[in-house]
């Protein structure tokens, strides 16, 4: 505590004054003498007991009125230590970075764990009237908590945060934390980032100079040398009838810790467990043999590195073994000119090489028409017959026990279609009758009656030529004139797609839309079915949607720590998996209630380990976000100035003592005695 | 004080006209112009009664005889003069307020009036001057002159100092007291004590008949200082810091329950009471006494 004008603390000794004054005025009083004496001291007595608290408190206000003026031209000020900011009454969001890289451990502690402590320590720091909002920046940045002035809520909120293999979306959250600010409440803005800042984050420091908004950047990390061990690879291929060959690339980041080693746990096998050496990029790779695991065994092999290190999460991780590691597509090509724009499979084989893992993994391989006749089908999950001429009845009823086993059929047109040879021989499978080609003013798509995302101006694309289909079953998309694009048609297990125009720009320029490889992605996912789901890699904490086997009634979730969560897929349809939070293999068992369980390998999925989050290298843009005027939000000492408070408390005061000085309670008793 | 003070010319003039009159029988030796309790030779007849052996013939009735052949006893009523006893509070609380108003000095005038107005009618008045007990007397005499020492008892200012005790006033009072007659006591009547006018029910029950004068100024009774004050008691040590004007109100109401419970008390002790302010000429409240009206 400290005073601006401490001259004027002599004043205090104004305090005095009342009592001086009483002191005086009893000296210089007028004496009377009067015979009723006796009755006037009665009344006295009798008055004085009433009174009595009237004047002492009449003396102590004026008394404590004359203190309370003093102080208050003395200026005094605290110096308070606030958790956040200057103690000012403001708009604050916080964001917390839950990705990865944030479960590395420190003094005990994950940086989670202290980036929630922290936040809570600043809600609860935040003066009264301060509003505050909470988003989290593991990827994708999502708001946890909207702008609110319940701060307690707040922070309850924060303990509802989950340590997540996420990503780093630091510029998401950054950007979706001053989003929300522009819609707050108080003028003074600010925003608070907890990360540890790591470069992998790709902070976009120009985000933070052009916002008008204060923002606070603190990092939890402590600076030093960083040390991870991360596995970066693991890549099972069959390498013969009952094995896999798996190849595990361990890096190293930072000096290599000694003795470092692999173990490998397969399920109902022994822990082998192999030396791990470095090379000079800090790099070690392992390859492995191991056996595929037999019907009904638990599908998944686990690696762990050792020795343990400051981020744990990135030393394990799990794969399916027996499971091809994407979906398998086979595009036979009708109208093949290789290396040329003329070929039929020119845009699909490059949009279908460039969909993103975290979408889902696919694996293509192309032949022509011809060769289709001697493909083992069964070796693929979906078959996409582009603009193929009809194949012959032998190879149709190869394709339809492929498709009732589960597989999946793309039918795209093209000129090399023959729709009568289609309708007779692959009756069985086609969605509808196909006519002949119609050509037509150029027509868009309408929006998917699916929830297919990423879907933008489909109306702008321009089809010229299509086939025309008397439909019979599901449409999955059409053009705007209510004609079919694709229907599916449901046989046995698996399904029959038939696009009605090219997969080239022959017949329309969707190919050349932004929609082409969302609508691509989506369609081989409809023909593959239950397939795709195994084979999609999800990130963290997105929910994945289950397809239950046939007769099945329950279904569990074994997820990477061995964590079983139980569904009963009886009266729950659809089974949504919400708890993908760890890396990792999530095996599906299935049974009927009160029946034994059985792994159904088809069915496990993977959520994907962010590989950029085990990067724990500082990032080097903070200096330049704090040359730019940031600064770090630590705690701060304020002087918080006490005057404003003293003289309101003095004008309180004021009126008190006016209030008694006109015989305060005499006055509140007749008030009260008075008639309603 | 001078006696002149106690009684002057204007008073004297005012009060010529009045007369005394009292309500019981006096039991005075000389007759006079009081009804007595004993029967005897006057012009007021009381009752017959029949003749008793031992009554003096001289008072049969022979008319009565003639017309009833019984032998019957005229009785006749006594007149006698009246015995005064005028007490006047000397005790300090008396010694409040300036000029007539002084509380002394208006009982010492009151009292000197009646003393004239009895001495002039052939009635004989004696005087105590009483505080804690009786502080100097004056015997009870029917002479003319016996004016003079009655007034210069009144203005005496050799007064005594000390609280006031009525009772043991009063109980002395009472001894001294010789036949029954006429009390009249002038006093502020402020005495702590509960029981202070019990003797005047003694005196009640000696057959005297008792006047109370109460006597107060009119600063006893509205206290009309202004702002806080030191006041002290005149009969003790001791004094009360008080601002007047937080007390007014409860002190007024205080000072006239006081009023009414000596009213009440002497009015239970068969007493004639008045209330008597300082203010209010003596004439005034002499004519209204004797007169016999009540209160204004």
């Amino acid at each position: 505590m400290g005073f601006d004008t401490p001259l004027w603390l002599w004043a205090l000794l104004a305090g005095a004054l009342p009592l001086v004054a009483h002191r005086i005025r009893r000296k210089d009083l007028k004496v009377v003498q009067l015979p009723t004496f006796a009755l006037l001291a009665d009344v006295h007595a009798r008055q004085r007991r009433r009174s009595g608290l009237n004047d002492r408190l009449l003396l102590w206000t004026r008394i404590a009125l004359l203190l309370c003026l003093a102080l208050a031209l003395s200026a005094p000020y605290m110096r308070t230590e606030v958790a956040f900011g200057d103690g000012d009454v403001s708009s604050v969001v916080i964001v917390v970075d839950d990705s990865m890289s944030m479960r590395q451990q420190q003094g005990g502690h994950s940086l989670l764990d202290q980036a929630i402590a922290r936040a809570q320590a600043v809600l609860r720091g935040l003066p009264a009237g301060a509003e505050a909002g909470v988003v989290l920046a593991g990827q994708p940045a999502r708001t946890l908590l909207d702008i609110t002035d319940d701060l307690d809520g707040a922070q309850r909120a924060l303990r509802s945060v989950v340590a997540a293999d996420r990503g780093t979306d630091l510029n998401g959250g950054l950007a979706l934390g001053l989003q929300k600010l522009e819609g707050a409440f108080h003028k003074k803005r600010q925003l608070l980032v907890l990360s540890d800042f790591a470069r992998h984050a790709k902070l976009d420091a120009g985000l933070v100079e052009r916002s008008s908004v204060e923002v606070h950047l603190e990092s939890l990390a402590v600076e030093g040398p960083t040390k991870n061990l991360a596995i970066r690879e693991a890549r099972a291929v069959p390498s013969g009838p009952g094995t896999v060959a798996m190849s595990v690339l361990v890096t190293a980041q930072g000096p290599v810790p000694n003795d470092p080693y692999l173990e490998v746990t397969l399920p109902l096998a022994a822990q082998q467990r192999h030396a791990l050496r470095f090379d000079e990029e800090g790099q070690a790779r392992v390859s492995l043999r191991l056996p595929t695991p037999k019907p009904g065994q638990d599908p998944a092999v686990e690696l762990r590195i050792g020795p343990p290190d400051s981020l744990a999460a990135d030393n394990r991780t799990q794969r399916l073994l027996g499971q091809a590691s994407g979906v398998r597509i086979l595009l036979v090509n009708g109208d093949p000119h290789p290396g040329s724009r003329d070929d039929e499979l020119y845009y699909a084989a490059r949009a279908l090489s460039l969909v993103p893992s975290t979408l889902a993994t696919f694996r293509v391989r192309t032949i022509d028409g011809a060769s289709l006749a001697h493909e083992d089908l069964s070796q693929n999950d979906v078959v996409v017959l582009a603009n193929v001429a009809a194949p012959p009845v032998t190879t149709v009823a190869k394709l339809q026990a492929f498709v009732e086993a589960g597989g999946g059929v793309l039918i795209t047109a093209g000129d090399h279609l023959e729709s009568q040879a289609y309708n007779t021989r692959l009756e069985a499978l086609l969605p509808g009758h196909i006519s002949a080609p119609g050509q037509s003013q150029p027509v868009g798509l309408a929006p998917p009656v699916q929830d297919w995302a990423d879907l933008h101006h489909l109306d702008k694309t321009q089809t010229r030529k299509r086939l025309l289909v008397d439909s019979r079953d599901k449409e999955l998309l059409r053009y705007n004139d209510g004609a079919p694009a694709v229907l599916s048609r449901q046989v046995g297990e698996g399904q029959v797609l038939l696009l009605t125009t090219t997969l080239d720009d022959g017949w329309t320029d969707l190919p050349i839309r932004p929609s082409y490889l969302p609508i691509l992605t989506n369609l081989v996912r409809v023909a593959a079915g239950s397939r795709a789901t195994f084979e999609t890699n999800y990130r963290a904490g997105e929910a994945v949607q289950l397809p239950v086997p046939a007769g099945a009634t329950v279904l569990e979730v074994l997820d990477p720590d061995g964590v079983r969560t139980r569904f009963d897929a009886s009266t729950e349809q659809p089974v949504v998996f919400q708890r993908t939070y760890q890396s990792g293999a999530y095996r599906i068992l299935a049974g009927v209630q009160d029946g034994p369980l059985h792994f159904v390998p088809q069915r496990a999925f993977m959520v994907e380990r962010p590989q950029q989050d085990s990067d724990l290298q500082a990032g080097d843009y903070q200096s330049g976000v704090l040359r730019s005027g940031q600064s770090h939000g630590q705690a701060a000492t304020i002087r918080r100035p006490l005057a404003p408070y003293l003289w309101i408390l003095a004008a309180l005061l004021a009126i008190a003592e006016t209030f008694l000085r006109c015989s305060g309670w005499s006055t509140l008793k007749r008030w009260r005695s008075q008639p309603a | 004080m001078t006696s002149d003070a106690v009684l002057n010319p204007d008073l004297v003039e005012r009060v010529q006209s009045l007369k005394v009159h009292v309500d019981g029988a006096v039991a005075g030796i000389r007759s006079g112009v009081h009804r007595s309790p004993h029967r005897g030779a006057s012009v007021i007849f009381a009752e017959h009664r029949d003749y008793r052996p031992g009554d003096d013939t001289r008072l049969l009735d022979w008319r009565a005889f003639a017309r009833n052949d019984r032998y019957t006893v005229k009785h006749f009523e006594q007149e006698a003069h009246l015995r005064a006893h005028l007490l006047l509070d000397v005790s300090p609380s008396m010694a409040y307020g300036q000029g007539v108003a002084h509380k002394r000095i208006y009982g010492a005038t009151l009292l000197g009036a009646l003393a004239l107005i009895l001495l002039r009618q052939g009635d004989s008045v004696g005087a105590m001057l009483i505080h804690n007990g009786v502080h100097a007397s004056s015997p009870s005499r029917a002479r003319a002159d016996h004016l003079g020492g009655l007034l210069e008892l009144f203005a005496t200012s050799s007064l005594p100092q000390g609280q006031t005790g009525l009772q043991r006033s009063l109980l002395e009072s009472g001894e001294r007291l010789g036949k029954r007659g006429l009390v009249v006591l002038a006093s502020d009547l402020l005495d702590p004590e509960p029981d202070a006018l019990r003797p005047l029910s003694l005196l009640r029950a000696q057959g005297h008949e008792v006047w109370v004068f109460h006597i107060l100024h009119q600063d006893e009774r509205e206290l009309p200082f202004d702002g806080p004050l030191r006041v002290t008691d005149p009969e003790q040590p001791g004094h009360l810091d008080v601002d007047t004007s937080e007390v007014r109100s409860a002190y007024r109401e205080r000072i006239g329950a006081f009023i009414d419970q000596r009213q009440a008390q002497c009015q239970a002790a068969g007493c004639r009471y008045r209330f008597v302010p300082t203010e209010r000429p003596a004439h005034e409240v002499l004519n209204a006494a004797l007169s016999g009206r009540s209160q204004a």
